[in-house]
């Protein structure tokens, strides 16, 4: 009989023998991590010029060619290989880039950029007003552009000089500059145009040359030794990896595979008491529950009021993120550009009896059904349960349907279907990006395509206000009118964290959130064990 | 039409005796007892959860997340300040569900085709244990999550993957044991008086089949709750708000340094019971091989 056991029996024994010296290896292990908590920190020297940085990320990158990557997160693979017309520091600010600077006519009809001299791309050819702009004219025309519409502003793109080139707008464009800081406004060598290899091999002027790409699993780059900024790349390779699973990152770096990651915030007393350096930062991205608001009864206000007045946002932060991260309803952090002081976090405070009102109110005194997609990820399973949770209370019934993240992509926001998405906005440069996308008509973001007359007016005179000292009452204001219209149903803003080996210096955590650059970043010398 | 009529008589008398032989082999079985009692006192327990339980195993409490076990919470509470005692009793429910899912599902699959290789052989035989051979060529899991794939992660796909996994071994099994049935003499003795293949089948080939089967099912609950758990954990089973074991331990994995106990119980909870099926299943299998051992 026990022949009839037979493959799967057998199986089972071989998957549960290994799992069992896993089990007692990981028990030693913790065991040992409690126990040697010692003092002998290791000290560190110089910068090596000549390392390797390993840093790995949970998410990959579509394709190489950026101006039809399609997610904001390809950002962080793309970055090292191409530099873009205008940068971005930690805080979200433009500072130069490939341009020196950059000006508005008086009605900002054009603006126009004046170049850094003397630089070159990967493949040696120079970078000047004719590479530009055949890289605008490229991000808005070619097959499949990802970024086309981002630039709908500019009309044509005239060339001044070798140095200098004018773009003239349809309409004056105050986040241009911004969308040019992101995939918009990456240089690709013209020569590797209509290479075929361009989606997996990148060619652009960046601080590291693409030497690698293996789908699915990791890039490597090398640095550019003709970069214009000599102090950019402060490691000789860098290597990017895909490790999707949050706990085989950490123990990555614990045991010295890699020497970064990403993490959950519930990992960083883990990651602290392994002795790495933890960063964390609430940025610009957030967890929402995205309601298209031409389905269900998300298009009447009072029931997206009484949503709003449903969750206990703190409560959220305080169990699943362990008080890591801001709970707030508006879909920017505090101290923002974009923040508006005067609704504030907790414009719709919990209020069981109030959202109640609402829904009796808008007609809705049983409450309703809706469903909600929900990612195939582990982490948002108890999010979902604590928001149904939480709306059930005042009566509305979510039906989860469970999809992976490209079927969310096709599905939600493709075709219409399902009524909402619980999903984390990855954030835009520039806070009218998000305004636009989320919250007016026409963007592939905004499934349903809904809007208010006032937001859509408020967002395009914020889109449209060049001027630096008005712009940010006029991004405040259109926040504030998303907020009384309750067109978000924003849940918190989860940091993004980071956990590095001592010996990596000059890493920053960005406003972008989980899409770090590695300007500046080293590895230093080991130089022995301290007291 | 009196002989197979006094056939069919001592082949029951023999029968019935033979069965209060093996219940008696059966209640000097000490673990096997022990295990049987287990898994009826577990299927009681989850009967009869909303009245045993101690709280409302969905009910949740913001404010008293990952706590350890006290008198308030045996077992603690979750990441949402849900009672994980009770929430282990309830996911017994979804687990016991699953593995009787799956054993059914592959018996199914297994069983009429195992009966029908074994009873006509030849091409009959041939084909259906080539396909057989092509089924158990898939390496499971990596099979079990392609099926997910197709059907979409739930807790009854799950099971049918893991169903059509099992069905391979029901059907080697059924197989050989008819094949074995079906050149005794009393079968030949019925064939020859021109009784229906379905006679056949039904008053001969299936009694003398069914003890060696119950082993097997009695095994394979405790390998589809392992599976079960196994997908569960990777997020392919048992979806919110239904929670079975191996989902709550890959839950609970997440906060392994938080909360150590929130894995503890539901993986205590796993392991006992599968090791009560098998022990279940020895102890049946004992009492059956002698038996059959004594009549040869």
């Amino acid at each position: 009989m026990s022949n009839s056991v037979s493959g799967f029996g057998r199986w089972i024994e071989r998957t549960i023998r290994p799992l069992g010296a896993w089990a007692l290896a990981l028990s030693l292990g913790l065991l040992g991590g409690c126990g040697g908590g010692s003092d002998a920190a290791p000290t560190f020297g110089a910068a090596d010029p000549n390392a390797t940085l390993r840093f790995a990320f949970a998410t990959g990158v579509t394709r190489f060619d950026p101006h039809r990557a399609t997610s904001s997160y390809d950002n962080t693979w793309l970055f090292p290989v191409y530099d873009r017309l205008v940068h971005m520091d930690v805080d979200g600010q433009p500072v130069p880039g490939l341009a020196l600077n950059w000006r508005y006519g008086s009605e900002g009809e054009w603006l126009e950029f004046e170049l850094r001299p003397d630089v070159r791309f990967h493949d040696g050819s120079e970078l000047d007003a004719a590479a530009v702009r055949a890289n605008l004219v490229r991000a808005r025309t070619v097959r499949g552009s990802a970024v086309g519409a981002e630039l709908a502003s500019v009309r044509d793109i005239e060339i001044i000089d070798a140095l200098r080139l004018r773009l003239h707008l349809h309409w004056p464009d105050a986040a241009l500059p911004l969308i040019l800081s992101d995939r918009a406004g990456m240089m690709i060598a013209p020569a590797a145009f209509d290479d075929p290899t361009l989606d997996r091999h990148g060619v652009g002027a960046g601080p590291w040359r693409h030497v690698e790409f293996r789908m699915g699993n990791r890039a490597t780059y090398e640095r550019f030794e003709d970069h214009w900024d000599p102090d950019a790349a402060g490691v000789r390779r860098l290597e990017l990896r895909l490790i999707p699973d949050e706990t085989t990152r950490l123990n990555a770096v614990r045991s010295g595979q890699i020497d970064g990651t990403n993490l959950a915030s519930l990992q960083i007393e883990q990651a602290r008491l392994a002795g790495l350096t933890v960063m964390h930062r609430v940025g610009v991205e957030f967890l929402h529950i995205q309601l298209n608001r031409s389905a269900s009864h998300f298009g009447d206000r009072r029931v997206r009021q009484a949503m709003n007045h449903a969750l206990r946002r703190q409560a959220i932060v305080d169990a699943l993120g362990l008080g890591y991260g801001q709970a707030t309803v508006q879909p920017f952090p505090e101290d923002y550009v974009a923040f508006d002081p005067v609704t504030g976090r907790q414009h719709y405070g919990p209020d069981v009896e109030r959202a109640k009102a609402l829904l009796a109110e808008a007609g809705l005194e049983n409450g309703f059904d809706f469903e909600l997609i929900v990612p195939n990820i582990s982490a948002y399973l108890p999010l979902y349960e604590a928001v149904s949770d939480q709306l059930a209370a005042v009566g509305i019934r979510t039906r989860a349907r469970v999809l992976e993240g490209a079927q969310i992509s096709e599905r939600f926001y493709g075709a219409g279907e399902s009524d909402a998405a619980l999903v984390q906005w990855g954030g835009r440069p520039d806070p009218s990006q998000t305004i636009d996308l989320l919250f007016t008509p026409g963007a592939l973001p905004n499934p349903g395509g809904h809007s208010t007359p006032e937001v859509e007016r408020l967002a395009r005179v914020a889109r449209r206000e060049i001027d630096p000292e008005l712009r940010p009452a006029a991004l405040v204001a259109a926040t504030r009118a998303i907020t009384e219209e309750a067109l978000a149903l924003v849940i918190s803003l989860p940091p993004a964290t980071f956990a590095l080996q001592p010996a990596v210096a000059g890493f920053n955590t960005w406003i972008s959130g989980n899409k770090p650059e590695f300007r500046g970043v080293v590895v230093r010398h080991r130089i022995g064990e301290g007291g | 039409m009196s002989e197979p009529n006094a056939a069919a008589l001592d082949q029951l008398g023999a029968s019935v005796s033979a069965r209060r032989r093996f219940l008696r082999r059966f209640l000097r079985q000490r673990p096997a007892l022990y295990a049987l009692g287990f898994l009826v006192l577990l299927a009681l327990g989850a009967v009869f959860a909303p009245w045993v339980a101690p709280h409302d195993p969905l009910a949740q409490n913001l404010d008293r997340v990952l706590e350890a076990p006290s008198f308030d919470h045996f077992f603690g509470t979750d990441e949402l300040g849900r009672d994980v005692a009770s929430r282990t009793l309830f996911a017994a429910r979804i687990s016991l569900l699953a593995a009787f899912q799956a054993v059914v599902i592959a018996l199914l699959i297994g069983v009429p085709p195992g009966l029908v290789a074994g009873l006509f052989g030849g091409q009959t035989d041939n084909l259906i244990m080539r396909i057989t051979d092509a089924l158990m060529s898939f390496p499971p899991l990596i099979l079990a999550v392609a099926i997910i794939a197709v059907l979409g992660p739930s807790l009854t796909n799950a099971m049918i993957a893991v169903g059509i996994l099992l069905s391979p071994t029901f059907l080697r099994l059924m197989r050989g044991t008819a094949m074995a049935v079906a050149q005794e003499t009393y079968v030949e003795a019925a064939r020859s008086i021109g009784c229906s293949q379905s006679w056949i089948i039904t008053r001969h080939i299936l009694p003398n089949v069914v003890s060696p089967l119950f082993v097997q099912i009695s095994v394979f609950a405790g390998v589809a709750m392992l599976a079960e758990a196994g997908l569960s954990f990777l997020g392919l089973g048992a979806q919110p708000p239904d929670s079975s074991w191996g989902a709550m331990v890959g839950r609970g994995f997440r906060y392994i340094s938080h909360s150590p106990s929130l894995i503890v119980f539901p993986g205590l909870a796993i392991a006992v019971t599968v090791l009560a099926f098998y022990v279940l299943g020895d102890g049946l299998r004992d009492s059956l091989g002698r038996e059959v051992r004594r009549e040869q």
